[in-house]
């Protein structure tokens, strides 16, 4: 008893942590005083009505880069995740290291290294990357694909190879047992690898500052360089509303299909 | 089952003498790897062995001299030196504040559970830059904790939380936290709760049970995500220049001040270079904490 | 006030609207698009609805705006060196405009090309041919009324007055890497008796400042003077002006040095492919309807000299720019050459004596 007392307190104090930051934004996206500031004075919904449409068209590109970069980093994350923590080459500790590597380089690095590099392929091919969503995309894999890799191999660390085992004497082929054996029992660290790659591609300026512009505008980029000018309350309700509609997405997905099933059911 | 049986049947990671199959299944990833990524940041990087000829601009001559500038000036090497141990104390504070969370997340029968996870990560939902400015109104002088704690009378005088590297710990602690708890999560999801049973059974307490049976059997995950952590610690530049007043300089505040201000290529290549063989070495270091009983290749 | 100046503007757009109406079936042919570096927010919104609107609607030429901050914006140019340009147009406040000089990045642009520049202030022109201003702002010294009056500490009047004793641990001292920093830098190389040449000087004066923080950029500033936290910051008239506006107690001073002259340059690229049209965009920039639509929204000063007789009739938005002659003389120019010769010196010892203690 008195051991779940103490897990329950220190689990109130770190989620009171994590969420401060979160609750100060939505705090102060309703604040109608004459200054941005805490506590609130009055209550308002008006910067809610003066979000700028170019903030709406942002984070629709946003979302769609964030989902493409998700599902390309756990597709390209999960065999090499495989691949690093069964195989038995040479190497390999080096090359885990290596394709760790992208996360340790600033982004600010990576941006500038893309952007000068997809001018050479466009001295090639005459393709410009710059300004396109596939640049985007190109450029969020970058840190999307470690972050799959790294995330799957830490669900794979305890993997009982029996079970593939069992199956394959069963008469399984390979195939099948990847789909109905492997996948399934790796499916919350593969959904824990592609929410890391989503939300950092939802979270990244420097990279789509260079790869990005014009249409090809991301909401944190639109965000960083709104508040160069005005930290008004505006973007404080953005904010507010990027968390308010992933709650209610989230709850919906749980209703519709349960959290439970994306993050497997303890066994 | 058996250990001998186990061995008898054909283990996907049996060693082979000509080449593992396992590196075909990584070639696609490795190359999209090579083209997106390594390619692009070794042709920034190999400026570093040329002088810097005007903003953004090398000579042609080849020179290890930005390199030795580095290594010989104990400024930088302190600057290095600071950064790992920001490094260290952010991803053990993780780890420590973490993992009870993880615990509770992988073993609660809640139906709130999914909820939960989504709390865990909804900071990163908000703009870096917007939750970072959110800190201010918490940790400042005139801040709410300060407030708090000089009300209940814990603290004579206003505590030093932001501008300086306790803030920059705090800042980066809340940053990545929520990809520890969740590698975690995973981690202890798929150990078994029977075990710590055994172990209860056996009359282990709950910490022994935590400290000889729980930990050593999530260690390998654990390293997984300390390395994730520690990655994206020491390459973080927003948080430190914004919690810390720009009073902290690391080694990505200034390789982000090379790049951006300065248009110093050598000199930001030089340091990100040194800091990747750095990361690297150091991971290698810690990919050798393998489960009991699997062979290094 | 400022639905005065609205309504006055209002009116000429309508104008611009009937001729760009009569003409634009003869013009709205064209099928350029310009490609704009500019800097995002409020900025940009102004530039979109005061110059690219009407100048689409009269030539046909589409405006595509590529936001971020003018150094990214001048590490894109230069990494694109030899190649088509990404930009047609760029803005660059005038401290990076001269590092993009010096880089080789830029077109010229005279007097044949634009010719609104002859309407402009000779500080707004660049004398080596480059990119003109179109706005003028300022670097002084924000400073919080009631902090200042509870503390018994007189309202500043020269720079040296934020070395006060009684202020340590509240000055918000700009980090040297953005516009504020480069400018008070000079400022304290100035009060040590060197200048531009002479960076050393400056930073062992600047250390001497018992600082809150060193600031990155304006929005991380920005909460810190509201807060209270801050009490005085060199900092831009525009900033300043926008939280006074807020009903936070600030008020923003030239010290008696002189305050430094900050201006945002507009430059057509180097390799840009379309020149003519690029060059047709800048010189409606320049002109006064899209300056003064500037002014009535976010204050930074014209560099037109036909508009000073219409600043001077609303004084209520004239005092939060440089907006007259007098005004101007208060203000000082930076030697950027020399200054940007000594930066990556100026930039070691800063991380050295300051940004590491």
């Amino acid at each position: 008893m008195i051991r779940w007392l103490a897990l329950r307190a220190t689990l109130f104090l770190v989620f009171a942590f994590l969420l401060a930051p979160v609750c100060i934004v939505v705090i102060v996206s309703f604040n109608g005083g004459p200054i941005l500031s805490f506590p609130p004075t009055s209550f308002t919904t008006q910067w809610y009505a003066l979000i700028k449409p170019s903030f709406y068209s942002a984070l629709y590109v946003s979302l769609i880069v964030a989902t493409c970069t998700a599902l390309l980093s756990v597709a390209f994350g999960l065999p090499a995740a495989l691949a690093l923590s069964r195989g038995r080459f040479f190497g390999r500790d080096a090359l885990n290291a290596i394709l760790l590597s992208p996360l340790v380089v600033p982004a600010l690095v990576t941006g500038v290294a893309l952007y000068q590099y997809s001018l050479s392929f466009w001295d090639l091919t005459h393709i410009a990357l710059g300004g396109t969503l596939i640049g985007l995309i190109v450029g969020h894999l970058t840190f999307g694909v470690p972050f799959g890799i790294r995330a799957i191999l830490a669900g794979h660390a305890n993997f009982e190879p029996a079970l593939e085992e069992a199956a394959l004497n069963l008469g399984a082929t390979p195939l099948q047992t990847f789909w109905r054996v492997t996948v399934p029992i790796l499916r919350p660290s593969i959904v824990a690898g592609g929410i890391f790659a989503f939300v950092m591609s939802l979270d990244d300026v420097p990279i789509a500052l260079f790869m990005g512009g014009g249409d090809a505008t991301t909401l944190p980029v639109q965000i960083f360089t709104t508040v160069e000018f005005d930290f008004g309350g505006d973007v404080m309700a953005v904010a507010a509303l990027i968390v308010g509609a992933s709650a209610v997405l989230m709850l919906l997905l749980d209703r519709l299909i349960g959290l439970e099933q994306l993050f497997g059911a303890r066994q | 089952m058996s250990t001998t049986d186990l061995e008898r049947l054909p283990r996907p990671d049996r060693p082979r003498r000509h080449a593992d199959p396992w590196l075909w299944i990584l070639l696609p990833t490795l190359a999209v790897f090579g083209l997106i990524f390594a390619a692009p940041l070794a042709d920034l990087i190999l400026l570093s062995f040329h002088h810097m000829a005007g903003p953004a601009q090398v000579d042609a001559a080849f020179t290890l001299a930005n390199y030795r500038a580095f290594v010989t000036d104990p400024f930088y090497l302190e600057m290095l030196l600071r950064t790992c141990g920001l490094g260290m104390l952010v991803t053990l504070g993780c780890l420590v504040v973490g993992y009870p969370v993880a615990y509770f997340l992988a073993r609660t029968p809640s139906r709130w559970r999914g909820f939960a996870l989504f709390l865990v990560i909804s900071p990163l939902l908000v703009s870096a830059i917007v939750r970072n400015i959110g800190w201010f109104p918490l940790l400042s002088q005139s801040g709410a904790v300060n407030w708090l704690l000089l009300k209940l009378g814990l603290i004579a005088a206003p505590l030093s939380l932001i501008n300086n590297f306790t803030g920059v710990v705090i800042g980066l602690i809340h940053a990545l936290l929520p990809f520890m708890i969740l590698t975690l999560t995973t981690v202890i999801q798929r150990i078994e709760g029977d075990l710590e049973e055994a172990a209860a059974n056996l009359g282990a307490g709950p910490l022994q049970a935590f400290w000889r049976v729980l930990l050593p059997l999530s260690l390998p995950g654990v390293v997984s995500g300390l390395l994730l952590v520690f990655a994206m610690a020491i390459s973080a530049y927003t948080t430190p220049a914004i919690l810390g007043g720009n009073r902290v300089l690391v080694m990505a505040t200034y390789i982000a001040q090379q790049f951006r201000s300065v248009l110093n290529y050598p000199a930001g290549g030089t340091a990100a270079a040194l800091l990747l063989l750095f990361a690297i070495v150091l991971t290698v270091l810690a990919l050798q904490v393998r489960p009991a009983g699997e062979r290094t290749p | 006030m400022r639905s005065r100046v609205e309504s006055f503007f209002g009116g000429a757009l309508f104008l611009i609207g009937l001729l760009a109406g009569s003409s634009a079936t003869a013009l709205a042919q064209s099928n350029v698009t310009l490609q704009i570096g500019c800097y995002g927010g409020a900025f940009t919104d102004v530039e979109q609805r005061f110059v690219a609107e009407p100048f689409t609607a009269r030539t046909g030429i589409k405006i595509t705006w590529i936001n971020g901050n003018p150094s990214d914006h001048l590490a894109k140019l230069i990494a694109s060196r030899g190649r088509p340009a990404p930009y047609d147009i760029v803005y660059l406040d005038d401290d990076i405009e001269a590092e993009a000089v010096n880089a080789g990045v830029l077109g010229k642009s005279g007097a044949d090309d634009l010719p609104n520049l002859k309407f402009l202030y000779a500080q707004a022109i660049n004398k080596d041919g480059f990119g003109p201003a179109l706005n003028f702002y300022s670097t002084g010294i924000a400073y919080n009324v009631e902090k200042f009056k509870a503390a018994g500490i007189p309202a500043p009047t020269s720079w040296a007055d934020l070395w006060n004793p009684k202020l340590a641990g509240h000055v918000g001292v700009p980090t040297l890497e953005n516009t504020m920093g480069h400018a008070f830098l000079v400022a304290a190389e100035h009060l040590a008796g060197g200048d531009e040449s002479t960076p050393e000087k400056g930073i062992d004066k600047i250390a001497q400042i018992k600082a809150q923080s060193y600031p990155g950029s304006s929005p991380v500033l920005d909460p810190l003077l509201r807060s209270g936290d801050v009490w005085v910051a060199p900092w831009l008239n525009g900033r300043t002006w926008g939280l006074i506006d807020r009903g936070v107690p600030l008020r923003f001073v030239l010290p008696k040095e002189g305050g430094f002259f900050g201006m945002t340059t507009i430059s057509v690229t180097g390799t840009t492919q379309h020149r003519k049209e690029a060059l047709a965009f800048i010189n409606d920039v320049l002109g006064p309807l899209a300056q003064l639509g500037m002014a009535s929204q976010i204050p930074y000063g014209p560099t037109n000299k036909l508009l000073a007789g219409i600043l001077a009739a609303y004084p209520e938005m004239a005092k939060k720019f440089p907006s007259s002659p007098e005004d101007l003389a208060k203000l000082k120019l930076i030697n950027w050459n020399v200054f940007h010769q000594q930066y990556p010196h100026a930039v070691d010892l800063w991380n050295r004596k300051i940004a590491s203690k």
